[in-house]
């Protein structure tokens, strides 16, 4: 028997990145595997409504007003009606939020609790512990994680991050990686790539990502010209739009590096492997990283990878694949790519066997399984008295802070108040049960 | 049997494109020792470095503010003392004027003569064109309501004040021997702020005694007392002060006043400590391990 399962977060499709390939691609892998997988999102301009994407996985587009940054409104409680409607409309046992800057998450994870369903949380990036905003972020995760069945997070680094944050145990947390999908990062042939070039020996680095400060954007600026000047055989492919686009633009027009950077803004998804192949290097200069799937892509495609050695980027590929830079500087970085050029040309770097090995190891197969396996345990060692309202209010009440946790608990009661009413207002025996999408034989 | 099992398992190693035989909510076993140290750290009565010394730090930052507080007073009581009192303020100018260029001679001897030389050459190019702007000022707003005016000036003095505060504040806290000089921001919003005043006011020689008297006491006055809060000056501030909120506003609004501003003076600083003490997390250091590092451009 496959689960019911709701997906929640703020994030969806038609919206492109990290968290939203991860969900959609999880989602399909369950349904692919017999489970029942809805995703419960915000509207998106026109998107509004039920929406079915490949292979009958359903989509609820809700209309919440819209934030910041495609973040919906925090409120708290107006979310519980329509939520509660799908929940029962669809029958969901697991509800599966996702992000820990989504409020729909946050919110969905208070009221499935507060109905009795079992909920995860996957948590997908690093935060600090004393910026005004990480504080208030971490005080609503305390309060959301508070009662949740189990988190997953896609690196060692993110689990203990989350743990520190949001005061939890450490076996309730755990570790399952991004994957990709390997058929859309497939190397091309090496004599292909050798046609392609003009010289033997030359060697392109391919960056692609958000141009953002947090992406190490003024260390690239600062090294690109470098190695250019030092090597004349070195030219780079540079991928994606952001903040400091315009600092990229300033440095090849002052350095007169028209002809040997090439600065493509951003690139549609399905186009990442074509630009990543035209390289032989990928470059990351990250100053911060959960887990990086580009740089699984990247090697995917047979790239050889130079980067930081930040966040989560040490355990995500072995050590054959990666040169890392020591610390997060040009001059550590300068080191790191003169020595994966070397490696090159020296012919002691073989990338032909990258996309076989990354196969193997990443595989969203791989990762639903893993995730149906947390379902599986919260399932068989659930008990009702884990849901009992006084039981979570109690768990509330032990967390630190005075004002936060007399907050939390005021939360939960006026929550529990609502779902009453709600029961009384719109009882379950008048909310239709929705037919499900009949599985591929 | 299972502890042959575990002599025969591989130990866990923290990377994940390994497949290992380990659960998934397993935990680096360093991690653990590192919260347990933290957990120790926590439960331990804490060692308090934040003694006498810190507590003066506190202390002299928020003397700091409310002298900066009494500092901006200035403007309004030049303006009362012009706009309500109908005073001619040519004798107050003339005096704070001469006692800033004695005070500034006394200076001379101890500071490079180049630049009080140089110093002297700006405040009469200024002088002038205060002159030539006076009457510019005084019509620029004179057809809007008064009470538009009194909201601007309320909201550009919370500017002013907190944009002044910022940067002095600032400026202790780097311990630097040079002149405190206030910043670009703040001198501009406290222009900004004269000069709308300034269109409530009947004449010229007003305006221009006016602009003259908050230039003179909440830019050049700081700048020339260099250590900013000596006892003397903090005296004579809040005697000036108090006496003419005694006669404007009356002795219940002046006490009323007086209490808060002591309440600020001495029992937000302790408490402010005390919540340092315990309530501040002293574990944020260490945390950092997860913070986005900083780029190094080294070349």
């Amino acid at each position: 028997m496959g689960f019911n399962i709701a997906m929640v977060c703020d994030f969806f499709f038609p919206q492109l990145g990290g968290v939203e390939f991860h969900i959609y691609h999880l989602a399909q892998n369950l349904i692919s595997q017999g489970h029942s997988v809805v995703i419960i999102t915000h509207q998106y301009k026109d998107r509004i409504g039920v929406r079915y994407l490949t292979n009958g996985l359903k989509v609820y587009h809700v209309p919440f007003l819209v934030m910041y940054r495609e973040t919906t409104f925090p409120t708290v409680f107006s979310t519980f009606p329509i939520l509660r409607n799908i929940l029962i409309r669809e029958q969901i046992q697991i509800v599966h939020s996702h992000g820990a800057v989504s409020t729909l998450a946050h919110e969905a994870i208070l009221h499935a609790n507060t109905m009795g369903l079992l909920t995860v949380f996957t948590d997908h990036s690093l935060y600090a512990f004393d910026t005004t905003g990480s504080i208030l972020a971490n005080k609503i995760l305390t309060f959301s994680l508070t009662n949740i069945d189990r988190v997953i997070c896609v690196s060692n680094t993110c689990k203990e991050n989350i743990i520190l944050r949001a005061d939890l145990l450490p076996e309730m947390v755990s570790v399952i990686p991004n994957a990709v999908i390997s058929e859309d990062f497939k190397p091309i042939s090496r004599d292909i790539k050798l046609r392609n070039k003009n010289k033997k020996g030359n060697i392109t680095i391919v960056i692609i990502g958000r141009l953002f400060p947090n992406k190490g954007s003024d260390l690239l600026t600062r090294l690109i010209p470098l190695i250019c000047s030092r090597d004349d055989r070195v030219n780079f492919i540079i991928a994606g739009d952001g903040p400091k686009f315009i600092d990229f633009q300033q440095m090849i027009e002052a350095n007169r590096l028209e002809e040997r950077v090439q600065l493509l803004g951003a690139v549609p998804h399905e186009n990442v492997r074509d630009v990543m192949c035209q390289g032989d290097i990928y470059l990351h200069a990250s100053l911060t990283e959960a887990f990086g799937t580009v740089l699984v892509e990247a090697a995917s495609c047979g790239l050889l990878i130079v980067t930081t050695n930040v966040g989560g980027i040490p355990e995500v590929l072995p050590s054959n694949m990666t040169v890392f830079a020591k610390e997060t500087s040009v001059s550590a970085l300068v080191l790191a790519i003169n020595e994966a050029i070397g490696l090159f040309r020296s012919g002691h770097c073989d990338t032909s066997t990258f996309h076989e090995e990354i196969f193997k190891m990443y595989r969203w197969e791989d990762v639903a399984k893993r995730t149906v396996q947390v379902y599986e345990d919260i399932y068989s060692t659930f008990s009702m008295d884990e849901k009992n309202w006084i039981y979570m209010l109690k768990k509330l009440y032990k967390r630190e802070g005075l004002w936060a946790r007399h907050l939390y608990v005021l939360c939960s009661i006026i929550n529990y108040m609502l779902y009453v009413i709600f029961e009384w207002l719109y009882p379950r025996s008048e909310i239709d049960i929705a037919l499900k999408w009949p599985p591929k034989e | 049997m299972p502890e042959e099992e575990s002599q025969l398992k591989k130990p866990w190693t923290r990377l994940l494109w390994l497949k290992q035989d380990y659960p998934d909510n397993y935990t680096d076993p360093t991690f653990l020792k590192f919260m347990e140290n933290l957990r120790e750290r926590k439960s331990k009565p804490k060692d308090y470095i934040l003694k006498k010394d810190d507590y003066e730090k506190i202390r002299l930052n928020f003397l700091g503010f409310y002298h900066i507080l009494l500092n901006t007073c200035f403007i309004f009581i030049c303006f009362t003392y012009i706009y309500e009192y109908k005073a001619n303020p040519v004798p107050l100018t003339g005096c704070v004027s001469f006692l800033l260029l004695c005070l500034s001679i006394s200076n001379r001897f101890q500071t490079n003569e180049l630049s009080a030389l140089l110093n002297f050459k700006s405040s009469i190019i200024l002088i002038f064109i205060m002159l030539t702007v006076s009457p510019i000022l005084k019509s620029l707003s004179k057809t809007t309501a008064s009470d538009s005016i009194w909201t601007l000036s309320f909201w550009l003095t919370i500017f002013y004040t907190f944009a002044i505060a910022s940067t002095s504040l600032q400026n202790r806290e780097k311990k630097t021997n040079e002149i405190r000089r206030p910043s670009n921001l703040s001198t501009n919003i406290l222009l900004a702020n004269v000069s709308v005043l300034a269109s409530r006011l009947s004449s010229t020689t007003d305006v221009f005694c006016f602009l003259t008297l908050c230039i003179e006491l909440n830019i050049i006055l700081p700048s020339i007392l260099k250590s900013g809060w000596n006892f003397t000056s903090l005296t004579i501030s809040n005697l000036i002060v108090y006496v003419f909120l005694n006669i404007s506003l009356g002795l219940s609004y002046t006490l009323l006043i007086l209490a808060f501003s002591l309440f600020y003076l001495v029992v937000l600083p302790r408490w402010f400590f005390y919540w340092r003490v315990h309530y501040h997390r002293d574990d944020v250091e260490i945390l950092t391990i997860w913070d986005p590092k900083t780029p190094i451009v080294d070349l």
